[in-house]
């Protein structure tokens, strides 16, 4: 069976987040010169309002991991690596069971939001700095210890096994909790929007707000809800009496915990954001929130253009759609 | 040559190569692009973020990037100084200026600091956010090293030093995101590592967080001559002389020994010697030990032991190699044993009252001279050793003017030395200068040879044949830790063989040292180098055992190299430390 033509014809993507071709990345590994190669599953999953992998595992284990197979087997992969977040520690016995006999070892680390970012992850395994390293070269090119290195999220994994069974639908896993709901996933289509996904009528009339993509998405008011969900497909709903000022606030301390130190824009941005944002709480006149606001939205547009990796970025779409949407509640 | 493509820079059309940076094509071509954790030693950090350009690749949407460590490809546009880019430019370096506490006293950006001017340049008139890092750690607790977290900027230069350029991973990280602390072992002292003290990471810091312990207060305090008894001697090194002028604004290579003494002695020493004196003595003791073990064959290869990170660096990670250290002392260490025992019984004063201060390419001359078996019982050979940043602001200091000063020799009768001790602060000049003794005093006079020129050179390790008398002498020249490293691993597995090693743990020998004046690349490594070779050249004596004054001093002390007064004056024991 070939099956880039069958990753090409699915259209399948990447389902971490970037949302990159996944035929793309599985030819450029095979295509490298070098004759050592890796293939890592990455379940870091340090996003708190993500939590699709861990479904993964407790429902679809073993195809995930014949998933992986396959793509060893197509890249010609020495040894393959599941990377796992220790917060799922207590899966590792139930997962390595299933790996007898594979070229398959689990790597635990305390993962943290930062190894999203793949590079990340690399500095990890290798022992480094947990900073990221510069893109190209990329990890398909050079990757774990310089050697060519396929890296691809737990469900791209397990779709990729439903692509070579035949029992492929352009379907995603999404990630539904908030207030009034207890966490689940749902399974839509790709370009489901937030109000398909949440479905019931009687929960979205008690909606205020939603935030898309987990602590570092945006906020999406009611009115826009017909839009699609993007990026890890995570969507947190918020009630009528919640204030977007105090879920914003929860966003940046969360980013300014997770950011490496990196670069600049994040670094210091995200601190001066929360100590910003800590000044809001407490000035008493408009005149002066105007000011705070323009230094925000300033500190915001260099993160966004100038950060070294796509997480340091990721703080304008918090700030940027709860000042936008939501002004009075600061 | 590399393939070369047409791009748009500003509008305008220039070539490029395959595989340079934005950085790079934009310097070549006179474009201006601010940068502060750039360093052409170094492979590009990205961390400050004011390099910014836009740039767009076969006609999409301009992105704003950074040029440093962008590469170049066919069909880019770039755009230097949008609206866009100075905005963002101007936020970052704002947030870096609260970033960075200013203790601008004794910092050695005093007078060309970077981040000062980049504000300037940007129109940052006062920062909008508040000074965050007030009560962060500082630790001077080794002779050599000062580092305050509450300056650094967190560019992350230290550490790409410590891992590219010495390869020992002193400097690390410690936590995430703001608080993320870059330092000894992710903050705690120097004292808890294995730091050899070159400070390379000193040169390569932006912001002043890592600086020399200085000494400059207490010889100040000395200077003032509260205490009449005391003779205050200067003594510096040979690459200072060519260096010193950049604090002052004048091109690297020039050199300006005449002046410095004039101006030292302005300052209040009373005498001013050469260590090129000394590099002399060390060259005819080195000499004859390279001899010695030739023809008894043992402890080969002999490494030199003139510099005092490289012997740091034995005496911590390398214990089976420690008799293959030269036992002559470096030539600062020689130069100070004659002034404390030859001069003073000469000018009849008793050895303590002499004060000498030696001013040293070098941050781990400091640590050298704090050593216990680099004393007298209980008078250290050298008292206070300076870098040419701190005697650069000394100088300052007094206001002197340093390119119209009157010229001054040294004082006699330790002052004159030959072209061999001239070039012992460029890499491979300890090697070159023990050749030409050990040629000439192997073979007949007419056959020797002056010129090792395949020994020179800014290349990480050299190596070469040389013919003296029938014998081939294998020798290797390295510069840099890291390529010691890699010596030392292949002389142990085998791949290669040497007699003689000459190790200088700064890139390029004592000119691209620790102490010397910030900024230092290979540019103005190569500008300082050329200065060394054009005075060798010049010098009427070139060879180290034809110096009158050395002849002298060794027929007043009695004795030849190697044996008795020499030997106890000018070789030195080493010790076994233990690796943290």
């Amino acid at each position: 069976m070939d099956i880039i033509k069958a990753l090409k014809e699915s259209e399948l993507v990447g389902l971490g987040g970037a949302g990159f071709s996944t035929a793309m990345k599985w030819q450029a590994v095979k295509d490298s010169f070098e004759k050592k190669r890796f293939v890592i599953c990455n379940i870091s999953e340090g996003e708190p309002g993500v939590f699709k992998d861990e479904f993964i595992i407790q429902r679809h284990l073993s195809k995930m991991i014949s998933g992986i197979e396959i793509a060893a087997e197509f890249v010609n992969a020495q040894k393959s690596y599941i990377f796992l977040n220790d917060k799922y520690k207590h899966y590792q016995k139930k997962i390595e069971r299933q790996l007898k006999g594979k070229k398959i070892e689990v790597f635990i680390d305390t993962g943290r939001y930062l190894c999203g970012e793949e590079t990340v992850m690399l500095q990890v395994m290798e022992g480094k700095i947990r900073q990221p390293r510069l893109k190209p070269p990329y990890p398909t090119h050079s990757g774990l210890f310089g050697y060519p290195t396929l890296i691809n999220n737990a469900e791209t994994f397990y779709r990729v096994k439903l692509i070579v069974d035949g029992d492929y639908q352009p379907k995603r896993f999404y990630s539904l909790f908030g207030d009034y709901i207890p966490k689940k996933i749902v399974e839509d289509d790709l370009n489901a929007s937030v109000e398909k996904i949440i479905g019931s009528e009687k929960i979205l009339s008690k909606i205020k707000f939603a935030r898309i993509g987990g602590l570092s998405g945006y906020f999406l008011p009611k009115n826009e809800f017909k839009k699609q969900v993007s990026g890890t497909g995570s969507i947190e709903i918020f009630g009528k009496s919640r204030n977007v000022f105090n879920a914003l606030c929860q966003s940046v301390s969360f980013l300014k915990n997770e950011s490496c130190g990196k670069c600049t824009p994040c670094r210091e941005g995200i601190y001066r954001i929360a100590q910003e944002l800590n000044n809001i709480s407490e000035s008493k006149s408009l005149w002066d929130n105007e000011e705070i606001f323009s230094k925000i939205k300033s500190i915001a547009e260099a993160a966004k253009e100038s950060s070294f990796c796509p997480l340091g970025a990721s703080i304008a779409d918090p700030v940027n759609s709860a000042i936008n949407f939501f002004p009075e509640d600061f | 040559m590399a393939k070369s493509f047409e791009i748009k820079l500003n509008n305008k059309k220039i070539i490029a190569f395959d595989g340079e940076t934005i950085l790079e094509l934009a310097r070549r071509n006179n474009f201006y692009i601010p940068t502060l954790c750039y360093h052409s030693d170094l492979e590009p950090n990205g961390s400050c973020r004011l390099c910014l350009v836009e740039v767009s690749c076969g006609g999409r949407e301009f992105i704003v990037t950074t040029a440093c460590n962008t590469r170049v490809i066919e069909g880019m546009e770039i755009k230097l100084d949008t609206a866009k880019v100075k905005r963002i430019r101007k936020l970052n370096l704002e947030m870096l200026f609260s970033d960075h506490i200013q203790k601008c006293d004794d910092c050695n950006w005093r007078y060309d600091c970077e981040l000062k001017k980049l504000a300037k340049e940007f129109g940052i008139k006062e920062p909008r956010f508040s000074e965050r890092k007030r009560k962060f750690k500082t630790d001077s607790q080794t002779p050599s090293m000062h580092w305050d977290s509450s300056k650094c900027i967190e560019c992350g230069n230290c550490i790409s030093t410590c891992q590219q350029i010495t390869d020992l991973d002193v400097l690390k990280t410690e936590y995430r995101g703001s608080s993320i602390i870059f330092g000894p072992k992710g903050g705690r002292s120097f004292a808890d590592t294995n730091c050899v003290f070159c400070g390379q990471c000193i040169l390569h810091c932006p912001a002043g967080s890592l600086q020399e312990k200085t000494e400059l207060p207490e010889v100040e305090k000395l200077l003032q001559k509260k205490n009449k008894k005391n003779i205050l001697v200067a003594q510096f090194a040979p690459s200072t002389r060519y260096s010193i002028g950049e604090l002052f604004g004048l091109e690297p290579g020039v050199n300006l020994e005449k002046k410095v003494v004039t101006a030292l002695k302005h300052i209040g020493f009373d005498y001013v010697f050469d260590v090129n004196f000394g590099a002399d003595i060390t060259t005819l003791e080195e000499a004859a030990e390279l001899i010695e073990r030739l023809e008894s064959k043992k402890n080969l290869p002999m490494f030199t032991s003139c510099c005092p990170a490289w012997v740091r660096y034995v005496e911590i990670f390398h214990h089976e190699l420690i008799p293959n250290l030269a036992t002559t002392k470096s030539p600062t260490h020689c130069l100070a044993c004659a002034i404390k025992n030859y001069f003073a019984k000469k000018m009849r004063v008793n050895p303590k009252r002499i004060i000498i201060v030696a001013i040293m390419p070098c941050v781990a001359k400091k640590y050298e001279a704090k050593l216990p078996e680099l004393r007298e019982i209980y008078n250290p050979e050298i008292n206070y050793s300076l870098t040419v940043r701190e005697i650069g602001r000394l100088i300052k200091k007094h206001n002197l003017d340093i390119e119209n000063l009157a010229d001054s020799d040294f004082d006699s009768p330790l002052g004159n030395s030959s072209g061999a001790g001239t070039i012992y602060g460029a890499s491979g000049g300890v090697m070159e200068s023990a050749l030409r003794t050990v040629s000439s005093q192997l073979s007949d006079s007419k056959m020797e040879k002056i010129d090792f020129s395949e020994v020179r050179g800014l290349d990480g390790i050299k190596s070469a044949v040389v013919k003296i008398d029938g014998i081939n002498l294998e020798v290797a020249v390295v510069s840099g830790l890291k390529n010691a490293t890699k010596l030392i691993k292949d002389l142990k597995s085998g791949v290669v063989r040497y007699n003689y090693i000459e190790v200088m743990a700064c890139p390029g020998g004592c000119l691209g040292g620790g102490g010397q004046p910030i900024p230092t690349d290979n540019e103005i490594r190569e500008k300082r180098r050329s200065g060394f070779y054009i005075d060798d050249k010049e010098k009427p004596i070139r060879k180290a055992h034809e110096n009158h004054d050395v002849k002298k001093l060794y027929s007043n002390l009695d004795s030849k190299p190697l044996e008795g007064r020499a030997s106890r004056l000018f070789h030195r024991k080493f010790t076994k430390r233990r690796k943290k």
